[in-house]
């Protein structure tokens, strides 16, 4: 997303895009930023960020876990059935 | 300007649903020689390639990770090129040239700062400088959690931050049903497993 010319980025531009990145944030993370705080909202989205790899991380390790006790084919049969089901 | 586009949830989910199945199954053909840490990562990278491919070329940061990755990770070699194609060959060539102008840049600019800090040791700490001081630590630490941060600024960079954390909880999102489902089968599988076993034994002691 490539943005052609200097236009001004308004005021409101500004607010929307902060309000939707702590809209963004869960509540538990939103109690801790009060209105005008913009250094607690880099704060929050920072470990918000972080915890996000975590659990990723996470993840990857019980998928991998499963991995080991599974036939080559399973994988496949598995995303498949994530992809019909909606 | 614009704001980042809302990410079209169906095509991100097949997006990466599909890339993911191309690296397990890159990782599950070479998993025989692998060890469960390496596995692990080869699992975590996939998810990851997977996550800067659906989200698409467009977005800054899914471009940055997947040079990123493809540099890091030169032993997954086969996993990214199942992923990535020929993308990935290039990707390496491009960051080696890319890292070297970046670290000489953050060089001068470390010198130049250390020149000038003597003449700041001056100055009254009021609240709103230590608060402006505090936004630019924090900024500094977004830039770099933020795949292609480092070069984003103001609202670029807070941009950049809504795109990558919602298409990081549609990652997370996806892994759990993944990993779900993976787990439904594997009890399954291992239940008509049992199952099959057993009516093998009962046809033994019958004849």
């Amino acid at each position: 997303m490539s943005s052609r010319g200097r236009s001004r980025i308004t005021d409101d531009e500004i607010n929307e895009l902060i309000s939707k990145l702590q809209s963004l944030l869960p509540e538990s993370r939103r109690r801790n930023i009060d209105r005008a705080s913009a250094s607690k909202l880099l704060k929050e989205t920072c470990s918000y960020i972080k915890s996000l790899h975590r659990e990723v991380d996470d993840l990857s390790d019980r998928l991998s876990g499963l991995m080991a006790t599974m036939d080559d084919n399973s994988p496949q049969a598995e995303i498949i059935r994530s992809l019909l089901r909606s | 300007m614009q704001l980042a586009p809302s990410l079209s949830t169906t095509t991100f989910k097949q997006a990466f649903l599909r890339s993911m199945l191309q690296g397990l199954n890159a990782a599950a053909s070479s998993s025989n020689n692998m060890s469960f840490e390496a596995r692990k990562r080869a699992v975590k990278l996939a998810a990851d390639v997977a996550m800067a491919c659906a989200r698409g070329r467009r977005a800054k940061w899914a471009r940055a990770l997947v040079a990123d990755l493809s540099a890091k990770h030169q032993n997954n070699g086969a996993l990214l090129k199942s992923m990535l194609g020929e993308m990935h060959e290039r990707l390496v060539r491009v960051n080696n040239q890319h890292c070297c102008r970046i670290q000489r840049s953050k060089k001068i600019l470390r010198r130049s700062h250390r020149m000038c800090s003597t003449a700041r040791r001056e100055k009254v700490l009021h609240a709103s400088v230590v608060a402006k001081s505090m936004v630019k630590r924090r900024t500094k630490m977004l830039k770099k959690i933020i795949p292609g941060g480092e070069v984003l600024n103001g609202f670029s960079l807070l941009n950049e931050a809504l795109d990558y954390v919602t298409s990081l909880q549609a990652q997370v999102e996806l892994m759990r049903s993944l990993l779900k489902a993976t787990e439904e089968s594997n009890s399954n599988s291992s239940i008509t497993h049992r199952a099959s076993s057993k009516d093998q034994l009962k046809q033994r002691e019958g004849s």
